[in-house]
């Protein structure tokens, strides 16, 4: 954090408070009222304290953000500051806000946040003592998904009478990585979607020790006592071990195709307004990432590959971190950059294969007719058939946290959608 | 701190303080008792449990009967137009106060009210009102502020709002201040308020003064009064009227060769309006237009360029009264004229006027009536000279000590002649002139050295030659009673004959005639229809106020062939010890009667109404209230002379005052610096100091700003390390002993900032800790038992014995050698 350069300024209240002045002093000079004359020194009297305290106003104050790691879509995004006084005189109504990065011209600012945010955030402290420290937070909500980059922290007062406005620029360069929106997806829709029990498992028959019994086998040395198949040994004469299966999470391989030219918006007709071919592709990004993260409440093994941006893919896999991995691999696609034709189409996918894009969803498989042989298509244009309720990283890390406190996956997904 | 609710708070007293005060100096209690009901309501009816305000469609409709109201004030009643915008901006108020209030609302209360005060602050010289306005101010400066941090929060959450849209609201801003908020805004609201004072003060001296307002505040001559108090004009016939109220009009502070002086037993008659012609379809007593245009317009800087004859004054001596008018928005200037006796009457020849307020003023040299050519807003301080009398010579006598008799002041012998003595005098002096001779005395001589006949105006010298001359109304009867009064005083007038020598005994004794038979009464009835109330009060009911005392010896005079005018003014005997001046109240209004003596003569001052009547009505109460009265008002004439009335000449003198105070102060600084500096060379040049003493004491003197250097230092660190160990709040004994123990956790934390780990100051110490060993177990492993050891010390008492310590020096050594290490690979 760097203090780069202090601003002064006269503001609408400072002509208002001119203009009140002035008022009185005509009103003095017309009538030659002695009390007014009293009143103008008043209004001259704090004229010149407004000066004084603006010239030793906010000496000494160090501001410092702490941002999170993460924020999403539409979800409250604290910024708090860290708003230190180490002068000696108290300060009040200070009032802090981000600023973007100055134009071409030196003049011109971008806007704080580069467009993700939907305006320059504000925070407000009403009083700093000497010597003192105080936390404050700036809310927001971001916009739009990706990178927010804050560099800025503009620091302002313009106490007492808001004649002069005194402004000290801070130098605090942070990031915050904007998911997309993220939605509780239906209920049904990933029990759809991938074979299960309903709760999340799938019995991968294979032998390695679980539950269900899968066979038997010759021992083998180092396998537990516990293995061995006391009665089949005594019928055989040779030490038989007994093999369970192995419980294994569901896989659900989302692929996320943005190749080539945006479709059609949709809507607009009947005086609604309509839905733009970015904004398609933007809920396809957030439907994806919307899978993402109730797979992983759900116990899913989750992969992701994402067309029309190279090599862009994920293995499936479970874990938090993964989760958190495809959420910023989501956020940080660039519309702009991504390669239109150099990747080959939905024909090389698998059959269990997920497929979102930003046209119309097709080919979702029945969970009593079974697999229909084609991968199943959602499309962002029918977003709102896959999604509920939009929601928050603090309600599903909250979901989270229950499922993992909770007697098993299973539970935690009902927790989650209670 | 709820900052909310005491702003509202202070911004319902501060309006409800304006409205007050708006009142009180308009002296209007019964608009403050409607709009101090109504004000006071709204906070129960908005405030309240219920909390329900006006809807907007009732505002709107307040808000044009308000209109209305201000329509009807300045057409119908005539109210001044300052006035009836304060009555306006009060109505918006109370409408305001009622209706549901944001931001917006909140500034335009203010802003109103303080149009109001400012209104209010034009037209009020009361002290009483002063007082409030001082009131208001603190509060309004303690709502300012409050207004500023609300409006603030506010101002950022619309902001947060209007950046959140299309999405949830974010909730307002929770508040968020340091310790000892409330203490620190109080010290800086005064602080604030000390500066604007002090610069206030100064603008107030500093700011220049040209003492002409644009406002036109005259009063519209209305019906005749239904109580005693001073009009320009005089009605009659209007039957019985109440005395006036006891409110202070003005004050007179009579001052002879520059000393205050005044007597209870002899009051002074205070000079307002001379009334020469009587209107018989109206009964009304006004100037004439033949004074009318005599008037002629005089620069009062012009006026007293150079005083005339300065001999004549300094032979005869002159009176100056410093009149403090407190309410000059009639445009009338009063003077001074000493009190007719029974045995003679007094002249009255103006010989200086003098004001810094007003500018200009006009001036008849045939009435001598002065008026102010534009409007003075407020009370207005003027000086008026004249040639002295027999009475600055008991002033002087006072002034010596000696209070002055009545012999000393009266003329010696015991007829009834009119003092021939004082008038020859004063015609030396020149202090009389020949109403033949139509000369203005001193004022008229300056009107360009012709007097009046060559002014800018011509006038008609037919109407000159019956100037105050002449009666119309039953003129032979009241002829006939003047003669036979005349007759029996031994006086034979012609009542054609233009002057006599004889003309003042005769006006003395018609006015001794109506002294003993005649009843002063403020009850007298009214005549009957079609009447003349002046031939009413001589033939018929013989009793009435001093308007029908006046008109009926101006009656007796002029149809006696003696020129008379009515002069209206006020009864000065009310005299303050304390501040020794006259404290003259509407309720003191006088009317009495000038007489054109004759060549030689001039015109002499004469009053028909029994005086031990008058006295009783004018009397003021004594007894305790009395004297708290007095104070109050001593008080509060202090205020306007100071404060409302100040001009320019008390601005230079302050200024003046300051300015020998700071040069007096600077010149006895310069001197004691030059003696401080004389005595130390003559100390070093007594001691006869060697080189080895000198640099001695050059270097013990070195020492000694070292070691106050070194305590400062020592202060500073200690007071630093308190600070950083939150140790302030401890008794001073705990505090100082912690602090030396706990130096081992400050040398920790240096270390550690040093390396860019710093405390954040919502973590506790023990978090710090743990979040630093989490991060890097290697590095910052140390810090936890040293932070254990911190809590052991400071929260569990214990003190730091050799082993702790010790323990401390090693942990504190492993985290230097491994944060140094971290930083090194």
């Amino acid at each position: 954090m760097t203090r780069s350069r202090t601003r002064y300024r006269i503001g609408s209240g400072g002509l208002l408070y001119g203009l009140v002045s002035g008022v009185i002093l005509a009103a003095a000079v017309y009538t030659q009222a002695n009390l007014l004359f009293w009143g103008f020194g008043l209004m001259v009297g704090g004229m010149v304290i407004s000066l004084l305290l603006a010239a030793v106003g906010l000496w000494g104050l160090e501001v410092e953000r702490s941002v999170p790691e993460h924020g999403a879509v539409g979800e409250a995004l604290a910024l708090r500051y860290r708003v230190q006084n180490r002068g000696w005189l108290p300060m009040f109504a200070v009032v802090l806000q981000e600023l973007g990065e100055a134009g071409a011209d030196g003049k011109r600012r971008e806007r704080a946040g580069g467009g993700i945010l939907g305006g320059s955030p504000m925070g407000w402290v009403l009083h700093v003592g000497a010597k003192q420290a105080v936390q404050t937070l700036a809310p927001c909500r971001p916009r739009a998904r990706g990178v927010l980059r804050l560099r800025r922290i503009e620091a302002s007062t313009s106490f007492p009478f808001s004649v002069i406005y005194k402004s000290v620029v801070f130098e605090q360069a942070d990031e915050v990585l904007v998911f997309p929106a993220l939605y509780r997806v239906r209920r049904k829709l990933l029990t759809v979607l991938s074979p299960g029990d309903g709760d999340g498992r799938q019995s991968v028959r294979r032998p390695q020790g679980g539950e269900e019994f899968f066979g038997l086998r010759e021992y083998r040395p180092g396998d537990s006592p516990r293995m061995i198949d006391w009665k089949r040994t005594a019928r055989v004469g040779t030490r038989v071990a007994r093999e369970s299966t192995t419980p294994r999470a569901p896989r659900l391989a989302i692929v996320l195709d943005l190749r080539g030219a945006p479709p059609m918006g949709v809507g607009g007709r009947g005086g609604r307004p309509g839905v733009t071919a970015r904004e398609l592709e933007e809920r396809a990004i957030s439907l994806a990432a919307s899978l993402v993260c109730e797979a992983h409440l759900a116990g899913y093994r989750t992969g992701l590959r994402v067309l029309g941006f190279g090599e862009l893919a994920f293995g499936p896999r479970h874990g938090l971190m993964h989760r958190t991995r495809l959420l910023e691999a989501l956020a940080g696609l660039n519309l702009r950059e991504r390669d239109a034709g150099g990747t080959a189409g939905r024909a090389g996918l698998g059959r269990s294969d997920l497929i979102v894009w930003a046209g119309r969803g097709a080919g979702l498989p029945s969970r009593a007719g079974g697999q229909t042989g084609v991968a199943a298509v959602l499309g962002g244009a029918d977003f709102e058939r896959y999604v509920t309720d939009p929601t928050g990283l603090a309600t599903l890390s909250e979901a989270d946290g229950r499922g993992r406190t909770g007697s098993g996956r299973g539970g935690s997904d009902r927790g989650a959608r209670a | 701190m709820n900052t909310m609710f005491l702003f509202r708070r202070l911004v319902f007293a501060l309006v409800l303080l304006g409205m007050v005060a708006s009142c009180v100096g308009e002296r209007n209690p019964g608009l403050l008792l409607i709009v101090g009901a109504i004000g006071a309501m709204s906070w129960y009816v908005t405030e309240g449990p219920s909390g329900r305000t006006l809807p907007r469609w009732m505002v709107n409709v307040g808000a044009l009967l308000a209109v209305g109201w201000l329509a009807v004030d300045l057409v119908l009643n005539r109210v001044y137009v300052v006035s009836a915008m304060t009555h306006f901006t009060m109505a918006l108020q109370l409408l305001i106060l009622y209706a549901r209030k944001t931001d917006r609302e909140y500034a335009q209360l203010l802003v109103l009210s303080l149009l109001q005060m400012i209104g209010t602050s034009v037209l009020s010289v009361s002290m009483i009102y002063g007082v409030f306005l001082g009131l208001y101010c603190v509060i309004a400066l303690a709502t300012t502020l409050l207004f500023h941090l609300t409006a603030t929060a506010e101002q950022v959450h619309l902001h947060n709002l209007r950046s959140a849209r299309g999405g949830a609201a974010p909730a307002r801003p929770q508040v968020t201040a340091g310790r000892g908020t409330r203490r620190q805004l109080r010290v800086v609201g005064l602080g604030i308020g000390l500066v604007c004072a002090v610069v206030a003060a100064a603008v107030f001296l500093v700011v220049p003064r040209t003492g002409r307002s644009g406002l036109n505040l005259t009063p519209v001559a209305g019906q005749a009064p239904a109580q005693t108090g001073f009009t320009s004009t005089v009605r009659l016939g209007a039957g019985p009227i109440g005395t006036g109220s006891r409110e202070p009009m003005l004050n007179l502070k009579i001052k002879v060769r520059g000393q205050a002086v005044g007597w209870k037993e002899l009051p002074w008659l205070v000079r307002g309006a001379a009334l020469d012609h009587y209107d018989v379809q109206s009964h009304t007593w006004v100037r004439s237009a033949f004074a009318d245009q005599t008037d002629k317009t005089l620069s009062v800087e012009v006026l007293n360029a150079r005083p005339l004859r300065p001999e004549a004054t300094r032979q005869a001596g002159a009176y100056t009264a410093e009149i403090t008018l407190r309410d000059a928005r009639p445009r009338v200037i009063f003077s001074v004229v000493p009190t007719p006796t029974r045995r003679e009457s007094s002249g009255f020849d103006l010989l200086r006027f003098d004001s810094d307020v007003l500018q200009e003023v006009s001036f008849s040299p045939v009435d001598q009536h002065l008026r102010a050519t534009a409007s003075v807003v407020g009370a207005v301080q003027y000086r008026v000279s004249w040639v002295a009398g027999r009475r600055s010579r008991a002033a002087a006598a006072e002034v010596r000590g000696s209070p002055p008799s009545l012999t000393e002041i009266m003329p010696a012998g015991g007829d009834d002649a009119v003092g021939p003595p004082q008038a020859a005098a004063q015609g030396r002096a020149g202090g009389g002139r020949l109403s033949g001779e139509r000369s203005g005395g001193r004022f008229g001589e300056r009107l360009g050295g012709a007097g009046w006949r060559g002014g800018a105006r011509a006038v008609n010298e037919v109407t000159a030659r019956t100037y105050a001359r002449g009666w119309t109304v039953e003129r032979d009867r009241v002829a006939a009673l003047a003669q036979r009064v005349l007759r029996d005083a031994g006086i034979e007038r012609d009542p054609e004959a233009r002057h006599t020598a004889d003309d003042l005994r005769a006006a003395a004794a018609l006015a001794e005639y109506l002294r003993r038979g005649y009843r002063y009464d403020l009850n007298n009835p009214a005549p009957r229809r079609g009447g003349d109330p002046v031939t009413a009060f001589l033939f018929e009911t013989r009793s009435g106020h001093c308007e029908l005392f006046a008109a009926g010896l101006i009656a007796l005079c002029r149809s006696s062939g003696i020129p008379a005018r009515m002069v209206t003014g006020f009864r000065a005997s009310e005299f303050n010890t304390m501040g020794e001046y006259y404290v003259v109240r509407q309720s003191n209004a006088h009317a009495w009667v000038e007489v054109d003596g004759g060549p030689g003569m001039g015109w002499r001052t004469l009053d028909a109404t029994p005086q031990d009547r008058v006295e009783a009505e004018h009397r003021a109460p004594e007894g305790v209230l009395a004297s708290v009265r007095e104070l109050y008002e001593h008080l509060e004439f202090a205020w306007i002379r100071r404060v409302v009335a100040f001009d320019v000449r008390t601005q230079e003198g302050v200024i003046d005052n300051v300015r020998a105070t700071v040069s007096a102060s600077s010149r006895r600084i310069e001197r004691e610096t030059r003696g401080v500096g004389r005595w130390a060379r003559g100390r070093w040049a007594a001691a006869d100091l060697g080189y080895a003493e000198a640099v001695g004491l050059a270097l013990g003197r070195g020492g000694l700003l070292i070691a106050g250097a070194i305590l400062l230092r020592l202060a500073v660190v200690r007071r630093r390390r308190m600070s950083r160990l939150k140790l302030a709040a401890l008794p001073a004994e705990v505090r100082q002993g912690l602090g030396r123990r706990l130096g081992f956790y400050l040398a920790m934390q240096d270390l550690l900032e040093r390396h860019g780990q710093r405390r954040p100051a919502w973590q506790t110490p023990s978090g710090f800790a743990r979040s630093l060993a989490e991060m890097d177990p290697s590095r910052f492993g140390p810090v936890v038992p040293l932070t254990e050891l911190f809590y052991e010390i400071r929260f569990g008492h214990h003190p730091l014995d050799d082993a702790r310590r010790q323990q401390a020096r090693e942990q504190l050594k492993a985290l230097e050698q491994a944060i140094g290490g971290g930083r090194g690979g």
